[in-house]
């Protein structure tokens, strides 16, 4: 409760509404200097802008590849997902040795001397990189909770919680020179006439069907390009809490000051969108990512002005640095390393004391 | 002055009349109410004209009628050129009471009243006429004007209505009902009467509310808007051979139709015995897994061992565990192929037939038998056209179309001699099971003749659309 009575007591939902008529008459409404007049807590609400997030990208040696499964070679009711194409176990669990959900993409793929359709399923590739993104203003949000320890004349001691929410995405965009490793694996085609490609067939066991036991060729190194983008896609969680000095040095301008520890969570991961693209004209999509949670740990020390528009409600601008410690994600040749320690952010928004 | 003159006038010949006992009756009025328009609309005008002639031969003095309109709507006017007419609204707004005086009706005089209202609700308006003349009340008649919640002419048509079936067969029958306006029809009901013979199976699309009182069922069809056209498929199964008419009727509760239009359809569908026609049938080869279609096949042969020419032969297929892939129908239990080429005494012709085997493994041979059948006929799909990629002539003398299709939807060959002729469908429609299918032609019993042995042979890929 406030220790001043004001003409101006209003319900707090008035406020929102009415403030920018009241901006006008701001000069009008009168404040004591005295923080022990003023209300004992309040409660920001704001926009903020977090500056200087950096990452490392590198990518270095070979990379193994996850998001395709050719299957065992020799092994019958199995299913094999390739690059180009499928061969799968259909309704009736392969029977008879044959499947119909079978489908490949390209008309090359069959080879007429052997009578066989061929798959290639992408291993690894090996390339070199590494690049420092930076994030540029990235947009979040911030809560502000304070309330007050000790008063003198115009200046309080107070303590505040915050928190603050920031997604954040630094990608690699660049095409990089690549080897990949294939693995190719062949099916006896059985002497039936070839749908036209692409074709792809159903899993019902009734249509076209193929034999389903993978026959081995000799892998395939090949060069070529990895285009597409790799990167981090997270979302900083921050909290933080400290002491408080809050100094009326207007009427309506008052200065904030608070330091103190923060912690960090960090939600999501290394993700990538990648192109394979060989040397022989095709391609191969490489799409995936690996989530974690990860809590860092740090300190904080921010600024804050205040502009009272109202008798319970300040515009306010917030600076604030925070410095937490680096995040390490990737793995298998991949690696990402997001730097959060000269980490600044400026908040606008509305405190609501009470 | 005359006024005077005219009821002295009037006063005198009343009392003559009474004098020599002659007294009005109603009998002695005519009177003719019409409306229009009859029945009558929710929300549109309705006129109402009452002819009322004075056959007492004596002229009516004050002579006054009145109308009880009972029903909800808006009076909008009244007119009575011998007099006048006024109309009070009761406090709930349901009954109107309109009120025509005039001075004097001569005798054999017309009265040509008018008045017109506005209905609001759908049911019916009620009048109730009473005279008065001479301080005598007559109380005359009532009128039922009814009113309709709106008119919706519907168009019954009936489509692939079965030919050359048997008793027995599962039969489909596609019904349509479009709306040609000129208002919107709720709950559109569409009637049917059959013969008792008839055994219904079901309608499609499922899940319509199906009121069965045998010989007659409906089917609710839900609201049709101006131009929207519904269809169900009934299929249904004959109990006994004949020519039988089945007869629908679509309608909307109080709706009416324009004058003259008539919102049904009448078919008749032919059942027949099977012919005298005698068969062998036999199976040539044990079945066999064919690679190309993931189907069982094995070739059978019909050889027509009577003595007379056949139009048609069905080859019943009883004993196959998985059923019959390629079959045309089903009698009862027993699916069947039909053979539509005419076989001559002593002819016989080679057909395959498929089976789905999930163990891809022969099964025991069918029990097959033919019977002589009418030529099949009459289903009429709704179909769009699909583009045929590639025509494969193969060795084997068989023919190969490739064309796109998408997983799960159905698609027929229309096949003909010429290019512009209209064609036979090569039964069964296929379900698509991958992104484009390679339909084979081998001939019998999916085309009457091998495309080797036919002169020329054009097709036409399609996609079924309905039913």
């Amino acid at each position: 409760m406030p220790r001043h009575h004001s003409i101006f007591r209003t319900p707090a939902w008035v406020a929102p509404p009415v403030l920018a008529s009241l901006l006008a008459t701001a000069p009008t409404l009168a404040q004591s200097l005295w923080v022990q007049d003023d209300w004992t807590r309040n409660f920001r609400l704001g926009v903020q802008v977090t500056l200087n997030v950096q990452a490392q990208l590198s990518i270095d040696g070979v990379v193994p590849r996850r998001s395709t499964d050719p299957g065992p070679v020799g092994v019958p009711g199995r299913n094999h997902q390739y690059d180009d194409g499928y061969v799968r176990v259909d309704a009736t669990g392969n029977a008879g040795g044959v499947t119909s959900s079978w489908g490949y993409q390209d008309a090359s793929q069959y080879d007429p001397a052997t009578d066989q359709l061929v798959y290639r399923s992408t291993l690894g590739f090996s390339a070199r990189d590494q690049v420092t993104v930076d994030s540029g203003p990235m947009p979040g949000v911030e809560m502000v909770y304070g309330g007050r320890l000790h008063d003198w004349r115009w200046v309080r001691l107070g303590w505040e919680f915050g928190y603050a929410w920031v997604p954040m995405e630094l990608r690699d965009t660049s095409t990089l020179p690549a080897q990949f490793l294939r693995e190719v694996q062949a099916f006896d085609v059985g002497g039936i006439s070839l749908p036209t490609a692409p074709y792809q067939g159903g899993s019902s066991g009734i249509g076209p069907v193929i034999p389903d036991i993978s026959k081995a060729r000799p892998d395939e190194v090949l060069g070529g390009f990895l285009s597409g983008s790799r990167g981090l896609d997270v979302d900083l969680h921050s909290f933080r809490l400290g002491p408080n000095l809050f100094w009326r040095f207007g009427k309506q301008w008052a200065l904030s000051g608070s330091i103190g520890p923060a912690l960090g969570l960090l939600s999501g991961g290394y993700s990538y969108n990648e192109t394979f693209r060989f040397s022989d004209g095709t391609t191969a999509a490489n799409v995936g990512g690996q989530d974690k949670l990860v809590c860092v740990f740090g300190g904080y020390a921010a600024a804050t002005v205040l502009y009272r528009v109202v008798y319970n409600a300040d515009l306010y601008v917030s600076s604030q640095f925070l410095s937490l410690g680096g995040a390490q994600y990737g793995g298998g040749g991949r690696r990402a390393t997001l730097d959060l320690g000269q980490t600044v952010m400026t908040s606008i928004g509305i405190s609501w004391p009470f | 002055m005359r006024r005077f003159w005219r009821d002295w006038l009037i006063g005198v010949l009343l009392f003559l009349g009474s004098l020599v006992g002659l007294r009005a009756q109603v009998s002695q009025y005519g009177m003719e109410l019409v409306a229009k328009p009859d029945p009558a609309r929710v929300g549109s005008d309705v006129a109402f004209r009452l002819v009322i002639t004075n056959l007492t031969s004596f002229a009516q003095g004050t002579f006054q009628v009145t109308a009880f309109v009972e029903g909800a709507g808006t009076f909008l006017s009244a007119t009575n050129v011998l007099g006048y007419a006024t109309n009070q609204v009761s406090g709930n707004g349901l009954t109107n009471t309109v009120f025509f005086e005039i001075p004097v009706l001569t005798n054999n005089q017309v009265a040509d009243l008018r008045y017109a209202f506005r209905p609001s609700t759908h049911g019916s308006i009620q009048q109730n006429i009473w005279i008065q003349s001479a301080g005598t009340v007559f109380y005359v008649t009532n009128y039922t004007t009814r009113i309709l919640a709106g008119v919706a002419d519907l168009e019954v048509g009936f489509r692939s209505v079965p030919r050359g079936s048997l008793p027995g067969d599962l039969l489909a029958c596609t019904l349509t009902v479009t709306n040609r306006g000129p208002d919107r029809a709720g709950d559109v009901r569409l009637t049917n009467s059959w013969p008792a013979g008839f055994v219904l199976q079901g309608v499609d699309p499922s899940g319509m509310v199906l009121d069965r009182r045998d010989p007659e069922w409906v089917i609710l069809l839900g609201s049709l808007d101006v131009g929207e056209g519904r269809s169900v498929q009934v299929r249904f199964q004959p109990q006994a051979s004949g020519t039988f008419p089945w007869t629908a009727r679509a309608g909307v509760p109080d709706f009416g139709t324009s004058p003259g239009w008539i919102p049904a359809a009448t078919t008749r569908v032919s059942v027949a015995e099977p012919g005298p026609g005698s068969f062998r049938v036999a199976t040539l080869a044990p079945s066999v897994f064919s690679r190309q279609t993931g189907l069982m096949q094995q070739r059978i042969r019909v050889d027509n061992v009577g003595s007379n020419p056949v139009e048609a032969v069905r080859i019943l297929v009883r004993g196959s565990p998985t059923g019959l892939y390629n079959a045309h129908g089903t009698n009862g239990l027993v699916p069947f192929v039909t053979l539509t080429e005419p076989l001559l005494q002593g002819e016989g012709r080679d057909l395959w037939l498929q089976t789905f085997n999930p163990l891809r493994t022969p099964g025991p041979d069918p029990e097959l038998s033919g019977v002589e059948v009418p030529l099949p006929g009459g289903f009429q799909p709704e179909t769009v056209p699909v583009l045929i990629d590639r025509v494969v002539r193969n060795p084997d003398g068989t023919v190969g179309l490739e064309f796109p299709t998408q997983l799960g939807r159905r698609y027929i060959v229309r096949f003909g001699p010429g290019l512009r002729a209209k064609g036979e469908l090569a039964l069964p429609v296929q379900t698509a099971t991958a992104n484009r299918v390679l339909w084979l032609d081998w001939g019998p019993p999916l085309t009457p003749i091998p495309p080797a042995d036919a002169a020329s042979r054009f097709y036409e890929v399609l996609e079924v659309t309905w039913p």
